[in-house]
């Protein structure tokens, strides 16, 4: 499921918004009767001894996740199977233009190109954003993306590029 | 001068500079509240007039609000060093000239970049606006540069002065030579701290305002598109963080008082400052995410950066926040509940900034961005920005809370949280930022967002009303 990464993130907004205005809640309302300092100090150190050790870990773990599921060539290359099949996309106000609207299943290299401006290049599934790169004049992005599900896929312009900015879109087909 | 004529004075001018920025704080906002409503689908802007909205919106709210907190800053360090009023008004006179020009730009040269400029946008709208607004806009830029320069090198230098470079850096406690009895106040760690990152990213955002320039001059000129998109990113992301951190610096200055407790400076928390240097300095490489082109090392350094900066920041200033006022026995005026009710939109805007960065293929340019952003700057740091203007109002003319300023803070803060809550929630489910028309099947969150913008409008104004009325009660300061 391409979108996994997306509702795993919703999710834990919503319990990390809760459980941090809980803890400013229980505490925010804890003041009241007044102890000494010293004894608060010390239940509170210890506390955040193990909130560092705590926050430690998910970090680590969270960025080895997120490390291992970036996006960029040098890393998915080793993953790829096969011969790509390459689109050029070259990107102006406010269009995008695509040697290919037609793509086979599996792997496919979009190398992203702009001519004025800079410009985003997103790809959406059904209304879910399942990949991006930016479009940046004299730079090529290479976005390697494994296509599994054939159907129509849109393109939505992710960098702002001036006044039609939010029409600037495309579509192509897996087949 | 004698001391307490100098205290008077810069009380006087924290004082009034918090009037006007808070005033242009809540008009520029205003701006943004309607493009929302636009976005909404309650009005219909055309496009170019709704995204010079959001430009004045954007540079204008946060710009006020900068300005408002530096001067505040300001006046929370003045009880430990001495600092220039003079550079102060100075400082807060270009602002008015960034002011002028900025509303020429967007609403007679009908400019429309959003802040970032980003190279080549400003001399290249497709005809959207003339070229003398894109540079104009860049010499908006320019005077923000040059005045948050003077205030924060007359912070470095003032504190200097009285203290020690090292020692206001916070070295010397770690390495030992000050104790938390000799070493001075958080306030001035912080602040030095602070100033001296703003410093470098203002060098930074310099660059890129002369470079834009020359091209507007010299159209051959070649500028590298990856690198000045690097700087402007670098001054961007650096100088909305000092933001934050110069509300830091504030709280730790007044937050104590309420508690009564003293919060001092140790070698935790000097080694967290500086910590936090480095992580905020590093973690501007998230903004460059997308950029496939850029070295894989730097991409790795931004998302590192990135959850590295979450540990000085929580470990050290929203636990030791906590630690402070847990049975400290204290009353919640409405002043400590703002920076208290601040510290949390710091928290829970920092979480979401650090998914952001850690998976950003997915988030990158959606509404996720002014998600998290709007959470630390509409019910973060303008909460410190109020509280401190609510605690110089109490402190020198003797005020009390009234039932508005209580009504003021909470319907501020749910409306607050509705607003960032769409914008994430929108952003996960794939909707681009900065989007005029919102892309088919997404209106529904900017609908929702509609609602509780006007709520943060009521409570915006509000405040701002009391404000103003608790100023009236502050003595005449006479000596100015
Ligand atoms: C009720 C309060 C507010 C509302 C309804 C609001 C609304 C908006 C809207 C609609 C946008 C454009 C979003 C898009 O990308 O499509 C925006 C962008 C922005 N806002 Fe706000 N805003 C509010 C408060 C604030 C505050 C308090 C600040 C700063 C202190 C702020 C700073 C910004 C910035 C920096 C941008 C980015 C502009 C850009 O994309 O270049 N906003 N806001
Ligand atoms: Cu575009």
């Amino acid at each position: 499921m391409s979108h996994t990464i997306q509702i795993l993130v919703g999710v834990s907004i919503l319990v990390s918004t809760v459980v941090i205005a809980a803890i400013f809640w229980w505490v925010g309302s804890r003041t009241q009767p007044q102890q000494d300092y010293k004894s608060v100090t010390e239940r509170g150190y210890r506390l955040r001894r193990e909130y560092f050790w705590g926050l430690l870990i998910v970090s680590i773990l969270l960025f080895g996740v997120g490390i291992y599921s970036f996006p960029y060539p040098q890393i998915v290359e080793s993953r790829v199977t096969g011969k790509p099949f390459v689109v050029k996309v070259m990107s102006s106000q406010f269009m995008f233009d695509m040697s290919e609207t037609e793509v086979p299943r599996g792997w496919v290299r979009f190398d992203v190109m702009a001519n004025d401006v800079n410009h985003g290049f997103g790809i959406y599934k059904d209304g879910w954003l399942i990949a991006q790169t930016q479009a940046m004049p004299d730079y090529v992005n290479r976005l390697y993306v494994n296509f599994t599900e054939p159907g129509k896929y849109e393109v939505w312009c992710l960098e702002y590029c001036g006044l039609a900015h939010h029409i600037m879109m495309t579509e192509f087909e897996v087949k | 001068m004698t001391d307490s004529f100098y205290q008077r004075r810069t009380a006087g001018i924290a004082l009034g500079i918090g009037a006007i920025t808070i005033v242009l704080y809540g008009a520029t906002l205003f701006f943004g509240v309607i493009a929302r409503t636009s976005q909404g689908g309650f009005i219909e802007l055309r496009p170019d007039v709704l995204y010079e909205f959001v430009t004045l919106h954007s540079v204008g709210v946060a710009g006020s609000l900068m300005t408002g907190v530096t001067a505040l800053m300001w006046y929370a360090l003045s009880k430990h060093v001495r600092l220039s009023m003079n550079l102060m008004l100075i400082m807060f006179g270009i602002i008015g000239a960034a002011v002028v020009s900025l509303l020429v730009c967007t609403l007679m040269g009908y400019y429309g970049s959003g802040w970032t400029y980003l190279y080549p946008l400003p001399f290249k709208s497709a005809g959207a606006w003339d070229e003398w607004a894109g540079a104009l806009y860049l010499l908006v830029i320019m005077c923000v540069i040059i005045a948050m320069f003077i205030a924060w090198c007359d912070v470095v230098v003032s504190c200097s002065r009285k203290y020690g470079f090292a020692s206001s850096m916070g070295w010397n406690l770690i390495w030992g030579n000050d104790t938390p009895d000799t070493a001075p106040p958080p306030v001035v760690i912080i602040s030095t701290i602070t100033a001296l990152c703003g410093i470098m990213a203002l060098f930074s955002g310099s660059i890129t305002v002369v470079q834009q320039l020359i091209y507007w001059a010299n159209p051959s000129y070649y500028i590298d598109y990856l690198f000045i998109k690097n700087l402007i990113y670098y001054f961007g992301h650096i100088l909305m963080n000092m933001v934050m951190y110069m509300c830091a610096a504030i709280v730790y200055e007044l937050l104590p008082r309420y508690a009564g407790r003293p919060w001092k400076s140790n070698k935790i928390v000097a080694i967290s400052w500086n910590t936090a240097f480095i992580a905020v300095t590093l973690a501007y490489l998230h903004h460059l995410l997308q950029d496939f082109v850029q070295p894989l090392a730097f991409q790795v350094i931004g998302v590192f950066g990135s959850y590295m900066a979450a540990f000085p920041a929580t470990v050290v200033t929203i636990i030791g926040s906590l630690i402070l006022v847990y049975r400290s026995g204290m009353k919640w005026s409405v002043a400590p509940l703002y920076f208290f009710l601040g510290l949390m939109g710091w928290a829970i805007g920092g979480f979401a900034a650090v998914m952001d960065a850690g998976f950003n293929q997915q988030f990158h340019n959606t509404m996720f961005v002014p998600g998290h952003f709007h959470t630390y700057l509409l019910a973060g740091a303008s909460f410190v920005f109020v509280g401190a203007l609510y605690h110089l109002t109490e402190e020198l003319g003797g005020c009390t809370d009234t039932f508005e300023d209580r009504v003021g803070l909470w319907t501020w803060l749910i409306g607050a949280y509705g607003v960032t809550a769409m914008f994430m929630y929108s952003g996960i489910f794939g909707t681009p930022r900065r989007y005029a028309v919102q892309m088919p099947g997404t209106e529904v969150y900017s609908t929702i967002a509609v609602y509780f913008a006007w709520i943060v409008v009521f409570g915006v104004t509000m405040v701002i009303a009391r404000y103003l009325t608790r100023l009236q009660r502050v003595k005449p300061l006479r000596g100015w």
